[in-house]
């Protein structure tokens, strides 16, 4: 039971009715921290609340024991035969993570003499559990928003979740900024209308928009009451120390540019883990991951079977498996990635690494909050920088933290998909009436502007399909029942409903299977598709060697001990945050002056000064362009220090502007400093400077160049997942789903051109400029910009800023010239091997 | 570039009008040669409750008569897959065909089947000979000394045109990257690309010897 061990002085009397709690907490020898009883006590008043405060400082407790004290209250005589009814869901963002919290539930239940029992429903439940959940739910049931929505899904959830009392939602912070959230929002508006006292709770880590958080959580509007929720918002122990750390290189003059690996400090790295007891090395990516544990192998053999790699590629057995090693202390170190960023304390760990990167304050922190967590100890995090610039960001990082101004995480706004898919779940669970399942809806954060128009496009859009389907009246998903409900009839329909239920879209992924029998893990079907039958690869940080797909399986078979080529899965590139990016530059205006402060700053310092020589440190008010030339073409180097999402739409807008000049085309490569632009000739920058970052016909230039480089048709992807106008193709999916591929590119295409009002393709179109190129922070950006002045250099070489981008690997492509041009533009370099595209 | 976009190959001694609809003319034996149309697609996604208001059926046909209308062919050729699946050939997908079948009764319609077809059930096979002069072939045919069939088969020293494939490449150079789909002439198998609008291209692995033609929006280009 952690973090009940330290005891603080109460001035508070004793409630009597805390004494459950009290005499368990007691002869365990513990005394409760004060916001715990601040919880206990609000739950048993009635309220709803969040409860915020470090991992690892007892949150658990002081969410569940609220429900556990109230039983006590209200049921003095001996228990019943049968265990009560379901009356507690706890609803977690991490399957992998329901065991250990069913555990300490239980462990409470047990420790204040309830008569409950406790149970897990995720998509790991075994049918025959199912089976039993069907007759009767345990009294408490952990659960995650998928499974959830799937109980939601059917006839008798209203009579299962009768006598429920509070849904207690653990790391809310997770969900909050997340289409899973939006789901989770839903079906709690839809539980709450069942029962006017249900309670619901947050746990989540700190954020900058708690009282945002809070009212996302509670919703709008009680349902019963017509009221305006108010919750209690509840801080945890703020005493919890951090050290942040960063390895300096030896010798900066010979530490790259660029890069993302930084096995360059390899040695030192591996000097850290030595002199801890337990580790965890965090990186940003899959692919850093293995690079990292097979390089730690090759440096100390003799730690094999000490450490290990985790993320979520890899199968179930193996991850579990190095779960118990971190909590048993029998493991020395695990690379992993943001697979550990959650979940149950490994008390044994002491030591945090970050490669790369932190990207965020509030992150960095989170990873942080993985050691130290013994009595006392501090939260100690290494990072160790991939590159020079990167050392600059943990002086930054470690300026946000002291500053107190974390980042926030906003909601999502009327994600049409998510309402789509709901209105398909809530049809199957029951059915619905269209006024009151609209008033529902509205009660949530999300959709609480959801116009009637809106509203009556999505409820038409899942009955009839829409406007573009009025040519087919037999088609139907959803039906009006005689009672004028909207229900589903087609059992077929409502078999593919269940099995794509969730908001998570992930890459096609094949299973990856030893053919001797055994799980390995998961792969991209692009990589995997690209290799031939022998060729090697590395997973889980075994060496392996392809023999054959078939039915969504990479058959393969363990290889000689050979190093392998590793996959790179896709997947997002998180941004470096506002917070670190106003940071950096606050960084940089005194490196300019000649300040260097902090051993981080000390160290770049050589690199800034060639920096200044080649070209120039911007001032904070100033942007920075560089041009050059070398063998690949004429280089266009924009540094607005925006974050790479940002940059994007930034470097779109601008190759659109240029193009526009004069047509041609750009290959885009940004990263959280800035752009590159690359073009065969030189662009016509001269003549378009003064109106390049113009705020007017802002929207128009960003959807006009976007519609070019086709980004919102990769948004489009999720959301026609999500709202079920695709089907996922899954391993041991329905063979009939096979006839149903295509591309959601050529999807996109086809309903551009017979279904242009869809409103989902607008819903692609604003969730690229809200979520993929945070236009708000594109539009600070821009006034920035536009307040300060604008200094353009004409370098020989790539200066420290430039080297970066220009070995950035992942380009995009914005052209305004025809297809034919392009063809006869290009090198005619046509791909003889197979390629993913 | 022709007028139409077209572009006119030698092949084993013949010559082929790569057309930028997707489709190849052989004007020796005034035959349009066309494949994997997979008709129905649209509707199968409706079937399945996904809502797709797209009558691809109806548009893939209508620019098949485009084309009849310009080359004036004497017969038509499909290398299978013409139907998508059991669940997408409704009443309304096997009318489509049925009255475009009717509003052509004059070609001479030559159909080699493909795996789509032959799962897509009794019904479609049926569709598919509306006429008692239409030749269906199971696996293959002959015309003059050309081998036809949906999938290819490696057979030395017979040249064989196929479908089956969906064949695409992919262009590339240091500041772009472009997909195409295309018609890969090879020895001894050429490979069309598909005909249907609602049917992404694969990407092909090319053998040496290989001859490549992408079609863009205007034109059949040499690769």
């Amino acid at each position: 039971m952690k973090g009940a061990a330290q005891s603080l002085p109460q001035d508070a009397l004793p409630d009597a009715r805390l004494a459950p709690a009290l005499d368990w907490f007691a002869r365990h020898g513990w005394r409760p921290f004060d916001f715990q009883r601040e919880a206990w006590l609000a739950y048993l008043d009635g309220q709803s609340g969040l409860i915020h405060a470090a991992t690892g400082s007892g949150k658990t407790l002081a969410a569940w024991l609220g429900p556990l004290l109230e039983w006590r209250l209200n049921h003095a005589g001996p228990p019943g035969k049968l265990a009560p009814p379901l009356q507690v869901l706890w609803v977690t963002p991490m399957r992998a993570l329901a065991a250990d919290t069913l555990k300490s539930l239980e462990a409470a239940v047990a420790g204040l003499g309830v008569p409950w029992t406790a149970g897990i429903r995720t998509g790991d439940t075994t049918s025959g559990e199912r089976a039993r959940q069907k007759k009767r739910l345990p009294t408490a049931l952990v659960t995650t928003p998928e499974s959830l929505s799937l109980l939601l899904s059917h006839a008798d959830a209203r009579e299962q979740f009768a006598g429920l009392k509070a849904v207690i939602v653990d790391e809310w912070h997770e969900l909050l900024s997340s289409k899973r959230g939006v789901q989770l929002e839903l079906a709690l508006a839809h539980v709450r209308g069942w029962g006017p006292d249900l309670r619901t709770w947050g746990v989540s880590a700190t954020l900058a928009n708690l009282p945002d958080a809070l009212r996302t959580l509670l919703g709008t509007v009680n349902p019963h009451t017509g009221e305006i929720p108010q919750g209690t918002l509840i801080q945890g122990e703020r005493d919890k120390t951090y050290e942040i750390r960063a390895i300096i290189p030896p010798q900066i003059e010979r530490f790259p540019w660029a890069g993302h690996l930084g096995l360059r400090l390899l040695p030192e790295v591996v000097r850290v883990l030595e002199s801890s007891q337990s580790a965890l090395v965090f990186t940003n990516t899959r692919f850093q991951t293995e690079t990292w544990f097979g390089a730690l192998l090759d440096e100390k053999p003799e730690w094999a079977g000490e450490i290990a790699l985790h993320h979520s590629a890899l199968s179930k057995s193996t991850r579990e498996f190095v779960e118990n090693g971190l909590k048993e202390g029998t493991m020395r170190c695990v690379v992993c990635t943001s697979s550990l960023d959650l979940g149950v304390d490994f008390a044994p760990v002491d030591s945090v690494l970050q490669i790369g990167s932190p990207k965020g304050a509030a992150r960095l922190l989170q990873r942080a909050g993985r050691s130290g967590h013994q009595p006392n100890a501090a939260s100690l995090v290494t990072c160790v920088p991939t590159h020079a610039l990167e050392l600059i960001e943990v002086a930054a990082a470690r300026d946000v933290i002291a500053s107190g101004v974390l980042e926030s995480r906003p909601g999502w706004r009327l994600p049409l998909d998510v309402l789509a898919q709901h209105l398909v779940t809530m049809a199957l669970g029951g059915g619905f009436t269209g006024d009151a399942m609209r008033d529902e809806v509205r009660s949530t954060t999300a959709f609480r502007d959801l116009s009637d128009e809106a509203w009556t496009w999505v409820l038409d859009f899942v009955c009839s399909g829409g406007a573009a389907l009025t040519a087919y009246p037999e088609y139907h998903r959803v039906e009006r029942d005689e009672m004028g409900r909207f229900v589903v009839h087609n059992p077929h329909i409502a078999r593919l409903h269940r099995m794509s239920v969730g908001t998570i879209v992930s890459d096609a992924m094949l299973k990856v299977k030893y053919l001797k029998g055994g799980d390995v893990g998961f792969a991209d079907e692009s990589f995997l598709s690209r290799l031939k039958p022998g060729d090697r690869f590395t997973l889980g940080g075994k060496v392996l060697e392809f023999v054959r797909i078939r039915e969504m399986t990479a058959w393969v078979r363990r290889a000689s001990s050979v190093r392998g080529v590793i996959p790179r899965w896709g997947g997002g590139n998180l941004p470096l945050s506002a917070e670190m990016t106003d940071a950096v530059r606050a960084r940089l205006e005194q490196a300019r002056s000649g300040m260097f402060e902090g051993d981080e700053m000390r160290a770049v310092r050589p690199i800034m000064d060639v920096q200044a020589r080649w070209s120039r440190i911007p001032a904070r008010d100033e942007l920075l362009i560089e041009r050059t030339h070398t063998r690949e073409g004429f280089h266009t180097l924009v540094y607005p220090f925006a974050g790479r999402l940002v940059h994007e739409g930034l470097a779109a807008l601008c190759a659109y502007r240029l193009s526009r000049v004069r047509p041609g085309t750009f290959s885009i490569s940004v990263n959280d400093y800035g752009f590159e632009l690359l073009s065969a000739d030189e662009p016509p920058l001269d003549a378009v400077l003064g109106t390049l970052f113009s705020p007017e016909n802002l929207l128009d230039d960003i959807i006009a160049s976007l519609n070019a480089s086709e980004m919102a048709k990769r948004q489009f992807r999720e959301i026609a997942r999500v709202a079920g106008l695709v089907v996922e193709r899954f391993p041991g999916g329905q063979k009939s789903a096979r006839q149903l591929q295509a591309t959601t590119g050529l999807l996109y295409d086809v309903f551009e051109k017979y279904d242009p009002e869809n409103l989902l393709l607008e819903q692609a179109k604003r969730e690229v400029l809200e979520r993929q190129l945070e236009i708000t922070r594109l539009e600070d950006a821009l006034r920035h910009i536009n307040a300060g002045t604008l200094t353009v250099m004409f370098t020989a070489r790539p200066t420290p800023f430039a080297f970066p981008l220009l070995v950035e690997r992942m380009r995009a492509t914005i052209s305004s010239e025809t297809v034919d041009e392009r063809v006869r533009k290009m090198q005619l370099m046509l791909e003889r091997a197979a390629d993913d595209f | 570039m022709t007028s139409d976009g077209s572009l006119t190959i030698t092949w084993h001694g013949e010559d082929f009008v790569l057309l930028r609809e997707r489709a190849v003319y052989w004007p020796a034996q005034h035959l349009l040669i066309a494949t994997d149309l997979h008709l129905g697609k649209d509707a199968a996604f409706r079937a399945h409750g996904l809502p797709l208001g797209a009558d691809t059926t109806q548009s893939d046909l209508a620019r098949l008569s485009v084309v009849i209308k310009r080359i004036r062919p004497d017969g038509v050729v499909m290398l299978g897959d013409v139907f998508h699946s059991h669940a997408g050939s409704d009443e309304r997908t096997l009318s489509a065909w049925r009255s475009w079948r009717a509003s052509h009764a004059q070609l001479a319609l030559t159909i080699v089947l493909g795996n789509h077809d032959t799962a897509a059930g009794p019904d479609v096979l049926d569709a598919l000979r509306t006429s008692r002069s239409d030749e269906v072939y199971k696996d293959e045919t002959y015309i003059v000394k050309i081998l036809f069939r949906h999938y290819p088969v490696l057979r030395p020293d017979t040249p064989q045109m196929a479908g089956h494939l969906h064949p695409a490449v992919v262009l590339k150079s240091a500041v772009d990257r472009l997909k195409l789909h295309a018609f890969i002439f090879g020895q001894p198998i050429a490979v069309l690309p598909a005909f249907g609008e609602f049917i992404d291209g694969g990407i092909m692995r090319l053998r040496p010897g290989d001859k490549v033609f992408g079609i863009t929006p205007t034109q059949v280009i040499a690769l």
